[in-house]
């Protein structure tokens, strides 16, 4: 699973059917490498801490542009979130509060 | 699976219900032995109880719903053991491949 800060959302006229009325969210990872992170990580924090590639991921919580989530990538997880028939791999696993880093 | 140290703990409030009452920790993986990872962070699942600052080996996919205890999980990174020791044999854990790194190297190998 990754972290990441939901920065957009995408809307599809024509899609499969198997996305229909699914939510798809763009995620940008985290990148901590070579940068001091705060103590304690929330979706206020984050601006400088992210990877220069996004992701999209279904996402069956409703997070909002802006929040932290935790993105889970494969198929098997995908069955148990949103079920086979979604054409993702990558799932919105839970919107995260914080992350406190040791 | 991959080594390594945990660095953190994540909390979130809305998550998948099967989540819910799981610890879930922020794991920085080694990169100074041969397996490299796509992303600097993972968020793993903690069934062991490990602590922060420890090193730990993370399994992945599969096998991580197998460890945690319950394949209907909804993760795929899972904490299988944590680590007392690290024996590296001459000349590896060198980043000789040209895409590992030496982290904390001395560290490890003295947990």
């Amino acid at each position: 699973m990754k972290l990441g800060r939901v920065v957009g959302t995408v809307w599809g006229a024509k899609q499969s059917a198997g996305l229909k009325g699914r939510r798809i969210v763009e995620v940008q990872p985290l990148h901590f490498e070579s940068k001091v992170a705060p103590r304690i990580v929330s979706d206020e924090n984050v601006d400088d801490l992210l990877a220069d590639f996004t992701m999209m991921a279904v996402d069956p919580l409703g997070a909002d542009i802006g929040q932290l989530v935790l993105v889970a990538v494969g198929s098997r997880v995908r069955d148990l979130v949103v079920g086979p028939e979604v054409e993702t791999k990558n799932c919105v696993i839970a919107i995260v509060d914080r992350a406190e880093l040791g | 699976m991959i080594l390594g140290r945990v660095v953190g703990q994540v909390w979130a409030t809305k998550q998948n219900p099967r989540l819910v009452g799981q610890k879930l920790l922020v794991v920085r993986p080694h990169t100074w032995y041969l397996p490299d990872h796509d992303c600097d962070h993972l968020i793993v699942i903690d069934p062991v109880g490990a602590q922060v600052g420890q090193d730990v080996v993370v399994c992945m996919g599969l096998p991580a719903r197998w460890a945690a205890g319950d394949v209907r999980y909804p993760v795929e990174a899972s904490i299988a053991a944590i680590v007392d020791s690290v024996e590296l044999g001459e000349g590896l854990g060198e980043g000789d491949r040209g895409r590992g790194r030496i982290r904390d190297r001395e560290n490890v190998c003295a947990v």
